[in-house]
C-alpha cells in the first residue's frame, strides 16, 4: 500500500487567526482554543485589513472571523481574500448563514456559543484540514481503490461517482450525486491521483469526469444541472481528444 | 364599520353621491310651490357653488392647515367661505324673485315674501354653516383616522428598532467569556444589561419618562459600550440637568448615541474617541454627540444616516416645528447635534 499524497504529521496542530472587533469576543474565542489540543492560536485583529496583512505574512489554517467590523465586513473580506485559509464565522448575525455558505465557510457559530458547539465546529475543520484523497495501488486493478481520508478514519469511494471537483484555494469540494465532500487537497495533485483518460481540466477550477458530461454548449459544460465553465484553451483540446476520440471508439 | 364603507367605494364617489342626494332632496321640497324648469335652474345655481366652495374648503384648504397646526387659520377660511356662500346663496334668491318679476318665470309660491338682501343673508348664514360643518367635520374624521395610522405603525416601527439584536448578542456573548476570566466583571455587565432590558421592556412603552430615568438608562448604555470596547476608545460625557423630574418620551436620545459607538474609529492602531454633553434647563434641551472618524476612506457609504432618520420622523410627530437636529461631518470627527426648544 503506498499513498501518493504525503501525509501530514497528526501532531502539527492548526494555526488559527481570530478575526474579530472586540477584544472580549476575540479573548472568548482564544480561551477556548487553549482548551483544544490541535489548535493553537497564532494571532489575532481587529479590522479586515489587519486580516489581510497576517494573511500575507503568516501561514494561517484556521480563521475565526466575526462579521460586523467597521470599514470591511466578514463576508467581503472572504469575497476579496485569494488565499482563503479554512474559516469558521462567529457573529450575531443570523441571517448572513448563507451568504456563509456560499463562500465556502466550514460553520458558522452564533454568538454567544457553548463551548461544546465551539469544538464540533472546529472538530469539523481539523476534519476537513486531515482530509485527503489517498489512492490504494493494488497492482493489476489499476487506479481503482481512492479512499477519502477524514481525521482517522477512511472512506473508501469509487472514483466513476465523482461528478466534478471544484477548486477552493488549497481545498476542494468532490460533487456526487446527491452530496459534496470538502477534502484538504489541491486539484493538481488530485488530477494526478484519478484516471487520466476519464478526467479532464475543462477551467483553473474545474475537474470534470467525461463519463458525467451531458452536453458541451459554448464556453459551458453541463454537468447535473450545473453550467461549469469551459476555458477557451482547453476546449479544443477536450473536443479532440476526448470527445472526438469517444465517438470514434463507439 | 364607517371607514370600511369609505375605503370601499372611495372618499370622493362618496362626495359626490352625498352632494347629489341632498340636491335631490332639497329639489323635492320645492317641486310643488313652482315650475319644474325654474326649480332645476334655481337648485343648481345655489347648489353648484355652494357645494364647490363646500369641498374646496374641506378637500384642499383643511388638509394643508391640519398639516400646518394652525388653528386659526382654519377659522378665518372657514368664515370666509361661509360668507361667501351666503352672499351666493342670497343673492340667487334675489335673483330669482326679480326674474320672476319680470315675468321671465312665472311667478310662484317660491319667492311670496320679498326679503331685503341683508335678511336674505341672514337667513342663510345657519344652513351655509351647517353645511361647511358638515364637510368638514368629514374630512376632518378622515384626516384624523389618517394621522392615528401613521403614528401607530410608527409606534410599532419605533418599538421593533430599539437597540439592535445585534448589541444584545454581543453582550450575551461578553458576559459568556468574562464569567469564565472575571465574575465580577461579567456580574456588573449582567446586571447593567437587565437594567437596560427592563427600561426597554416597561417603561419603553410609555409615553413619557422622567428625564432622571431616561439618563440612567443612558449611561448604562454607555458604560456596556465602554466595556465592549475597551481601550480602543475614550469616552467622556457630562450630564447638566436642572429638573430631573422633567417629562421626556423614552428612548429619544439611545439612538443618536448607539450611532456614534458604531461608526467610531476604534481599531488597535487607530484609537477612537466619543464626547457626550447634554443639557437641560427649564424647557430646552441639547444633546451634542461628537465621534472620531477613520481616516481610512470607507470604500461604501455606511448606512450612518439611518438612524438619523429614524429619529427626525419620530421627532417630528412628537414635538412638529420645536426642534433642531442638526449633523455635521469633518475629515476626522462626526457631529450631531440635537436642540428641543419647547419640551411640554
Amino acid at each position: 500500500m503506498t499513498e501518493i499524497v504525503s501525509k501530514r504529521s497528526d501532531i502539527q496542530p492548526l494555526k488559527c487567526l481570530i478575526v474579530d472587533d472586540e477584544s472580549i469576543a476575540v479573548r472568548g474565542i482564544s480561551n477556548y482554543i487553549k482548551k483544544i489540543s490541535f489548535l493553537v492560536q497564532e494571532d489575532s485583529c481587529s479590522s479586515a485589513a489587519e486580516a489581510v496583512e497576517i494573511l500575507k505574512r503568516k501561514e494561517i489554517d484556521l480563521m475565526f472571523l466575526d462579521i460586523s467590523m467597521p470599514h470591511m465586513t466578514g463576508i467581503e473580506l472572504l469575497e476579496t481574500l485569494e488565499n482563503v485559509p479554512l474559516t469558521i464565522i462567529a457573529t450575531t448575525y443570523s441571517e448572513f448563514a448563507i451568504e456563509g455558505y456560499r463562500l465556502n465557510v466550514t460553520d458558522y457559530l452564533l454568538k454567544p456559543y457553548s463551548f461544546e458547539r465551539f469544538s464540533q465546529a472546529v472538530h469539523k475543520a481539523r476534519e476537513i484540514f486531515m482530509s485527503h484523497i489517498i489512492l490504494q495501488n493494488c497492482g493489476e486493478d489499476y487506479k481503482s481503490n481512492l479512499f477519502i481520508r477524514q481525521g482517522d478514519s477512511f472512506k473508501r469511494i469509487s472514483w466513476e461517482e465523482i461528478l466534478y471537483a471544484e477548486a477552493m484555494q488549497n481545498y476542494l469540494k468532490l460533487y456526487f450525486k446527491g452530496k459534496t465532500i470538502v477534502i484538504h487537497q489541491k486539484i493538481s495533485s488530485l488530477e494526478e491521483l484519478l484516471p487520466y483518460d476519464y478526467f479532464f481540466r475543462i477551467h483553473r477550477s474545474f475537474l470534470v469526469n467525461i463519463s458525467h458530461i451531458d452536453s458541451l454548449s459554448g464556453g459551458y459544460v453541463n454537468i447535473n444541472g450545473r453550467e461549469l465553465p469551459l476555458s477557451k484553451q482547453r476546449k479544443v483540446e477536450l473536443l479532440k481528444s476526448v470527445v472526438l476520440k469517444n465517438l470514434i471508439s463507439k | 364599520m364607517k371607514n370600511d364603507i369609505l375605503k370601499r367605494i372611495g372618499y370622493k364617489t362618496f362626495l359626490v353621491i352625498f352632494c347629489t342626494g341632498v340636491v335631490f332632496l332639497f329639489w323635492i321640497q320645492l317641486l310643488n310651490q313652482a315650475p319644474v324648469i325654474e326649480t332645476i335652474a334655481f337648485v343648481l345655481c345655489i347648489f353648484i357653488p355652494l357645494l364647490l366652495i363646500a369641498v374646496y374648503l374641506s378637500n384642499y384648504i383643511l388638509p394643508k392647515v391640519m398639516v400646518r397646526l394652525k388653528k386659526e387659520a382654519i377659522i378665518v377660511f372657514f368664515i370666509i367661505a361661509s360668507l361667501l356662500m351666503s352672499l351666493i346663496f342670497a343673492l340667487t334668491v334675489k335673483g330669482f324673485s326679480l326674474l320672476e318679476k319680470k315675468n321671465i318665470f312665472e311667478p310662484s309660491l317660491l319667492f311670496c315674501f320679498t326679503d331685503t338682501l341683508s335678511l336674505e343673508l341672514l337667513k342663510a348664514i345657519p344652513s351655509v354653516i351647517f353645511i361647511n360643518l358638515g364637510f368638514c367635520g368629514m374630512r376632518f374624521y378622515r384626516e384624523h383616522l389618517k394621522q392615528e395610522k401613521i403614528k401607530h405603525e410608527f409606534q410599532l416601527k419605533f418599538l421593533q428598532e430599539q437597540i439592535t439584536p445585534h448589541f444584545m448578542f454581543n453582550v450575551l456573548n461578553h458576559i459568556n467569556t468574562l464569567m469564565q476570566e472575571d465574575v465580577n466583571l461579567a456580574s456588573t455587565l449582567l446586571i447593567r444589561y437587565s437594567d437596560i432590558l427592563r427600561y426597554q421592556l416597561y417603561n419603553g412603552r410609555k409615553e413619557l419618562i422622567s428625564l432622571n430615568q431616561e439618563m440612567e438608562f443612558l449611561k448604562n448604555f454607555i458604560e456596556i459600550e465602554k466595556v465592549r470596547w475597551e481601550d480602543k476608545l475614550v469616552v467622556s460625557c457630562s450630564w447638566k440637568i436642572d429638573d430631573n423630574e422633567k417629562e421626556i418620551p423614552p428612548l429619544l436620545f439611545v439612538n443618536l448615541i448607539e450611532n456614534a459607538f458604531k461608526h467610531v474609529s476604534r481599531t488597535s492602531s487607530e484609537k477612537g474617541f466619543i464626547t457626550i454633553t447634554f443639557e437641560q434647563h427649564k424647557n430646552e434641551l441639547e444633546l451634542m454627540v461628537i465621534n472620531s472618524k477613520s481616516i481610512i476612506h470607507s470604500q461604501k457609504n455606511e448606512c450612518s444616516g439611518l438612524g438619523l432618520e429614524n429619529t427626525a420622523e419620530r421627532l417630528d410627530i412628537l414635538y412638529p416645528g420645536k426642534y433642531k437636529l442638526f449633523k455635521e461631518e469633518t475629515g476626522t470627527t462626526y457631529i450631531v447635534k440635537l436642540n428641543i426648544i419647547a419640551l411640554t
